[in-house]
């Protein structure tokens, strides 16, 4: 019987907003949450007590960095 | 648009913990550039991802020398939208440019390292510029 339920076009409605809400449809990461790990290595950089752990964690960060634009 | 201050604290905050002082209006950054004989590292911070990420532990690598200027300030490119401007009037004979950290001494800029020098580079790199500058600009027999 028609009318009874909803509409095959309000069920694809729900199953859209259903599906968006899940975060279905997203390429991926953001560019700042691929960025983040990189970001973390450079503020323990600058926060790194010793010059040359600071050199070491701004060197990791730099490479992180430099992979982030080689996968792109 | 601006992006979300939640997403840009982290960013400010990596200098700001080093002792920078944030230059939020155009009149801060007059009152420091203007009244300030001294030499004034102006950093301008951004969001651009790496190149801003090797600019800011490449600046904290080049304070860690003997030679640093005095007085340390940034402002955020398209956050402090007015105080950003301000200073590119300042940085006259370029072009605006972010990330970048200019010295100015006596309201004259004295060096300037753009963008493009900082990108591609790591901060070991960035750092030795920045020293080579503090030592010409900074230095006391400099002064």
């Amino acid at each position: 019987m028609r009318g009874a339920g909803p509409s095959w076009a309000g069920l694809a409605l729900i199953l859209l907003l259903g599906l968006s809400a899940c975060g279905f449809g997203r390429s991926g990461p953001s560019a700042s949450e691929q960025r983040a790990p990189c970001d973390s290595l450079a503020a323990q950089a600058i926060d790194a007590e010793d010059l040359g752990e600071a050199r070491r964690l701004a060197a990791r960060a730099s490479d992180c960095y430099s992979g982030l634009q080689t996968a792109r | 648009m601006p992006y979300p201050d939640l997403m840009v604290a982290p960013m400010r905050e990596d200098l700001t913990r080093l002792g920078f002082r944030e230059l939020r209006t155009a009149d801060d950054v007059d009152g420091i550039l203007e009244n300030t004989a001294d030499p004034v590292l102006v950093v301008v911070n951004s969001v651009c991802g790496c190149a801003a990420g090797n600019m800011r532990p490449g600046v904290a690598l080049s304070l860690r020398s003997e030679v640093v200027p005095p007085v340390l300030t940034t402002v955020f490119a398209g956050q402090d939208t007015e105080s950003t401007a301000r200073v590119r009037d300042y940085f006259t004979g370029y072009p605006p440019s972010s990330p970048s950290v200019a010295l100015m001494k006596d309201g004259e800029l004295v060096y300037m390292l753009e963008r493009h020098q900082i990108e591609g580079r790591g901060p070991e790199a960035i750092a030795e510029d920045l020293k080579s500058a503090y030592q010409e600009h900074c230095a006391p027999e400099a002064a």
